[in-house]
């Protein structure tokens, strides 16, 4: 980065994160000292089907991107955003045209069409080479099994297909008219070397992928281009504001909460859980029950391993069988502690076809920071894979 | 709530096999309960770290990432800008034994029980 651009970055005052989420995005608005300044989300539905096939749009990601944004942005100087970041749900697959436009809606993460291209490509890798090669178990819930679904299913798209991409990327795309991806998320596809941080040539082969539909790699503090005139009208916002490349969601929350040097961990608890570390090396487990994600710190990794219920086994246990509890805490009006333990609705681990999707965007509301409110927006990180087998 | 621990426990035995981990910074609206932090600093026998901010992880990672990648910061080691522990929970050694029996008692049911989870899923 030139240094006048460093210098300038520096006087400005405000940081603006973008969650996009399972079920909706969350923009936030941080000064550079760290404080919290406003959040505004906006939801977007989920379309499950086929029992466990599960597809957003995204147009309705931008919607999502747009509204946020001017909600938190309101009567504030945009001259004074220094930059902007999204963190996004991992292990996708968006297949985009030459201009960017979607060719079909995004498979999400827990979508597990691709059963049969999983299997495939397991057999001509073989399970264990593909976990030291990528960090992860072979699995249909990776992006890679994805687009070959795709390719053999929906020929068509897959030839027209210019670049497959994660949900972040294609709001930077928006932003910025630069396709790009980056480490962490390309990690979450089963088909990036892990550590020589590029797509790896015989998983590639072995599943029969163009390399040249995947977009390239850069990192996450990268900063991609620059606020375009058209999408800085669409947000309402200056054009020119710097976009870097950004992280997945699990990765970012390892920023958030300090894990950017090794051996400082974490524990997530929300309606599925996570235990996640920073390491130089990978962390490889021989039975494959843990995985590791390329780091946003340059030279580290994150090595991970999730139990898709938690909070959610909580709450199940308080619904059942707490029946006279909750009557009581009713009737004695205290405030409703389940709040805090509420599966988050789209969670991989509950039944798709349970988790009603009802919700519509209406007019975001900002809200003051909180310490303890339960966001909206945060899914899980989007580790389809348990620990236990 | 002592389940749901001693099965995370299984992850943090595989990352401990490599490296020392002695304390844990949770998140999510399971940190918000004391006898949660209790049971979790007692079965990973590690000082349980609560911060303020329990669901802005995320928005913060992201932040950073931008503040760097701008030239806002000149470290990724920034988060104690962001958000502040407020309480730690310090392990009680003398748990150790009791849950150590415990989660091996779990891993050992699991296993025996795992051939009858499949006809249980067909009976639904």
């Amino acid at each position: 980065m030139p240094p006048q651009c460093r210098r300038e970055a520096a006087v400005k005052r405000y940081l603006l994160a973008h969650d996009l989420g399972t079920s909706g995005n969350k923009a936030t608005l941080f000064t550079v000292d760290g404080e919290l300044l406003r959040s505004a989300s906006v939801p977007y539905d989920t379309h499950y089907f086929n029992n466990n096939w599960a597809e957003q749009n995204p147009e309705d990601w931008w919607r999502a991107i747009v509204e946020s944004t001017r909600a938190v942005a309101e009567n504030i100087d945009p001259g004074e955003i220094a930059v902007i970041a999204v963190s996004g749900q991992m292990m996708g697959c968006l297949c985009v045209d030459e201009a960017g436009k979607p060719l079909r809606p995004a498979i999400l993460y827990s979508d597990q069409r691709a059963v049969e291209e999983c299997s495939a490509l397991t057999e001509a890798v073989g399970a264990k080479e593909l976990y030291r090669i990528t960090g992860h178990r072979p699995s249909a819930s990776y992006s890679i099994e994805k687009l070959m679904w795709v390719r053999d299913h929906e020929p068509e798209i897959y030839a027209r297909t210019c670049k497959m991409l994660h949900a972040k990327d294609f709001v930077n795309y928006r932003l910025t008219g630069v396709m790009a991806s980056e480490y962490s998320d390309a990690s979450g596809t089963n088909a990036m070397d892990l550590l020589a941080r590029r797509w790896s040539g015989p998983i590639l082969d072995a599943a029969g992928i163009d390399k040249e539909k995947l977009p390239n790699l850069v990192s996450s503090t990268d900063v991609i281009g620059e606020l375009t005139p058209t999408a800085a009208r669409e947000i309402g916002l200056t054009p020119g504001i710097p976009v870097v490349a950004g992280a997945g969601d699990g990765v970012c929350a390892a920023v958030g909460v300090g894990s950017v040097k090794p051996g400082i961990t974490y524990n997530y608890l929300g309606s599925s859980s996570w235990i996640a570390t920073t390491t130089v090396e990978p962390i490889f487990d021989d039975a494959m029950r843990t995985f590791v994600w390329a780091h946003a710190v340059p030279g580290y990794v994150h090595p991970c391993g999730t139990m898709q219920t938690a909070g959610s086994a909580l709450s199940w246990l308080k619904n059942e069988m707490g029946a006279l509890e909750r009557a009581a805490a009713r009737t004695t009006s205290s405030p409703d502690r389940s709040r805090s333990l509420r599966p988050e609705r789209t969670d991989s681990s509950s039944s798709p076809t349970s988790s009603g999707s009802g919700r519509r965007a209406g007019t975001p509301t900002p809200r003051a920071p909180s310490s303890d409110s339960p966001s909206s927006t945060r899914g899980p990180m989007s580790c389809a894979q348990s620990w236990r087998a | 709530m002592e389940g749901v621990t001693l099965n995370l426990s299984y992850i943090l035995e595989i990352f401990r096999e490599r490296i020392p981990i002695r304390e844990i910074t949770v998140i999510g609206g399971g940190a918000k309960g004391e006898v949660w932090r209790r049971i979790m600093a007692d079965v990973y026998q590690a000082e349980i770290l609560r911060p303020n901010y329990l669901e802005e992880a995320t928005s913060m990672g992201a932040a950073i990432i931008g503040g760097v990648g701008c030239g806002a910061f000149d470290t990724f080691d920034v988060a104690g800008r962001f958000t502040k522990v407020v309480d730690r929970t310090l392990p009680d050694p003398t748990k150790a034994s009791v849950y150590a029996r415990s989660a091996q008692l779990l891993n050992d049911t699991y296993d025996a029980l795992k051939p009858l989870f499949a006809r249980f899923g067909k009976q639904g």
